[in-house]
């Protein structure tokens, strides 16, 4: 017990003091507004090339696309800001688990990618007066919630890369565009080049819009658990290559003395 | 009955550097060259070295943030390389600097933050926090976030910081870098009560009087080598027949001075340029015949406010580490 508090503790103290958009204007700015015009932008253009068709679908699926913010941009400052601060050492060598440590930050990452996409939905909702069955709130919850898992895992990895170099905002910005680009949330994947649909078969984000399309749009619940299977286990590759990661940069730092974690 | 408490015996630590974009040229800078020495339970012990002599790679080596390439270390009669597991929930180090702290959190929440990492039990962890923020005396700016605090309590919170888990050795690197001399005082202050409650601890510094007030011994080292160990008060007395000329000088030139340290009996010149001024500080065995000589060499130059005193431990300090002139 005393574990698993200790668990949801440091998630929610690591979120206060590591990501740095938490001032009630910048977070507004930030995490609301600027994924809303986002999402605005894709339904018009939807709209109008497709006439209306599949409107659900698709402000659905670029509602979940918003969780970008969280799970590529909220994610790296687990470890950029913990860097910049010059805590890294110190958690690096503390007693702590560091899987369950960098599972634990990650959580709160999670579920304001959730709230993002949700704040999304509602507000294409208002706007577009579409109208989402009840029986479809828990199954687009749980596939939401699975892809932005998983899309927090891959935004990890590219978290780590802040070790070895300072242009993070550069990878994290083409990481956002190509989730956006390769998930099919403005276009049915079947338009893509066929050597595009196997990348983005390994990229997260892609199996959630499909489901969200299938369930908004056609009411199909049947591929939800084996696609959701799949999204799951891609995610728990990407923690686990994350994690790698960190570990190689410890050793690199305590064995070979070759990078310095201040 | 000595304990103990920090073996080190012969270690090195290396670092590959890498030269050039297309031909790589490999370089090997050796921060730490076969350093011995031992701590006991119970001491304030000292690592004072210039820039670059090795101070850090030492606390890190020690703290298991940095393995040696040779040699062994015995930190609580664990391997810091691979019994980390065992070790470091007995140890703690505070690094100088505003840094590694996180400034959007309260004080109160930064200790909790770290109380987890160490796995302290929340009911172990209030009354300890709260005992801790009155050791550093910021009890009352408590829940005040780190960013509004000035630099002088962002170090005494860390200090609280390395104390959460109650380790056995407290590794200091630098603590008072930085702080101004009320600040500097008060750290000492806590370092001393730290000590007197049994922590032992290991810390570097630069400043002199600093390693002079609070540590039991002192090790030097320069460049990587350890250049001698003992108490402050043996150092000072093997340089008790030493002497300390300090003058200021106007219109000297450089060469006049170089000329002072031709006398054989000269064993150190430490000059310090102040705009127009020189400040000079000459040990010698024998004051009497340097007197007149630094008269007769600084021909027509004024000389002003010469004293003869006998050296402080920053003295003893420069004559080990500063070479013939510094």
């Amino acid at each position: 017990m005393e574990a698993t508090l200790r668990f949801f503790r440091h998630s929610l103290l690591s979120y206060r003091a590591l990501f740095g958009w938490l001032n009630p204007k910048v977070y507004i700015l930030v995490m609301v507004l600027n994924p809303l015009s986002q999402l605005l932008f894709f339904a018009v253009l939807v709209n109008y090339v497709y006439d209306g068709k599949g409107l659900v679908g698709y402000i659905g699926a670029n509602a979940l696309i918003l969780c970008v913010m969280s799970s590529v941009f909220g994610i790296m400052t687990i470890i950029t800001s913990d860097r910049y601060m010059g805590t890294l050492q110190l958690v690096m060598a503390s007693p702590a688990n560091k899987i369950g440590l960098f599972l634990s930050r990650s959580i709160a990452h999670i579920l304001n990618g959730l709230f993002t996409s949700m704040i999304g939905l509602i507000f294409g909702i208002l706007i577009f007066q579409i109208k989402i069955p009840i029986e479809a709130i828990l199954p687009l919850l749980s596939v939401w919630l699975v892809s932005i898992f998983s899309a927090c895992g891959l935004g990890l990895i590219i978290g780590c890369f802040c070790l070895w170099t300072p242009s993070m905002n550069l990878i994290a910005n083409l990481l956002a565009s190509s989730l956006l680009l390769l998930s099919g949330a403005n276009y049915p994947q079947s338009i893509m080049p066929t050597w595009l649909t196997y990348v983005a078969d390994f990229i997260p984000l892609t199996r959630g819009v499909e489901l969200t399309k299938q369930i908004l749009n056609e009411r199909n619940y049947e591929n939800v658990v084996p696609i959701l299977g799949q999204e799951f286990l891609l995610g728990v590759t990407f923690f686990i290559i994350s994690l790698l990661f960190i570990k190689y940069a410890e050793y690199l730092s305590r064995i070979k003395g070759t990078m310095d974690l201040d | 009955m000595n304990n103990t408490i920090i073996d080190v015996s012969h270690v090195k630590r290396s670092y590959k550097t890498e030269e050039g974009i297309i031909k790589k040229k490999q370089k090997v800078v050796e921060a730490l060259k076969g350093i011995s020495f031992s701590v006991q339970e119970g001491e304030i012990f000292g690592l004072l070295g210039p820039n670059g002599a090795g101070k850090t790679t030492m606390i890190k080596t020690l703290t298991t943030m940095l393995t040696p390439t040779s040699g062994e270390i015995s930190v609580l009669g664990f391997n810091p390389v691979t019994e980390t597991k065992q070790l470091r929930p007995h140890i703690n180090f505070i690094l100088g600097g505003e840094r590694n702290l996180y400034w959007r959190l309260s004080a109160y929440d930064n200790l909790a933050y770290f109380s987890d990492l160490y796995r302290i039990p929340r009911a172990v962890q209030k009354a300890k926090i709260n005992e801790l923020l009155e050791l550093v005396n910021l009890q009352d700016v408590a829940h005040q976030r780190v960013e509004t605090f000035s630099k002088g309590m962002k170090q005494r919170l860390q200090i609280a910081r390395g104390l959460v888990n109650n380790p056995k050795i407290l590794f200091l690197d630098e603590p008072s870098i930085g702080l101004d001399p009320v600040s500097a005082r008060k750290l000492r202050e806590i370092i001393r009560e730290l000590n007197n409650r049994g922590t032992t601890i290991l810390l570097t510094t630069h400043y002199m009087y600093e390693a002079d007030e609070l540590c039991d011994r002192i090790a030097f080292i320069d460049k990587g080598n350890l250049v001698a160990i003992d108490t402050p008060q043996n150092f000072k007395l093997k340089a008790d027949n030493v002497s300390i000329i300090a003058f200021t000088t106007l219109g000297t030139s450089e060469k006049n001075i170089h000329r002072l340290s031709d006398l054989p009996i000269i064993h150190h010149v430490q000059a310090e340029n102040r705009g127009y001024l020189t400040n000079i500080k000459l040990h010698t065995h024998d004051p009497q015949t340097v007197v007149p000589f630094i008269y007769e060499t600084l021909n027509g130059a004024a000389i002003q406010d010469l004293t003869i005193t006998k050296p402080s431990l920053e003295d003893v300090y420069v004559e080990l580490i500063g070479g013939k002139v510094s």
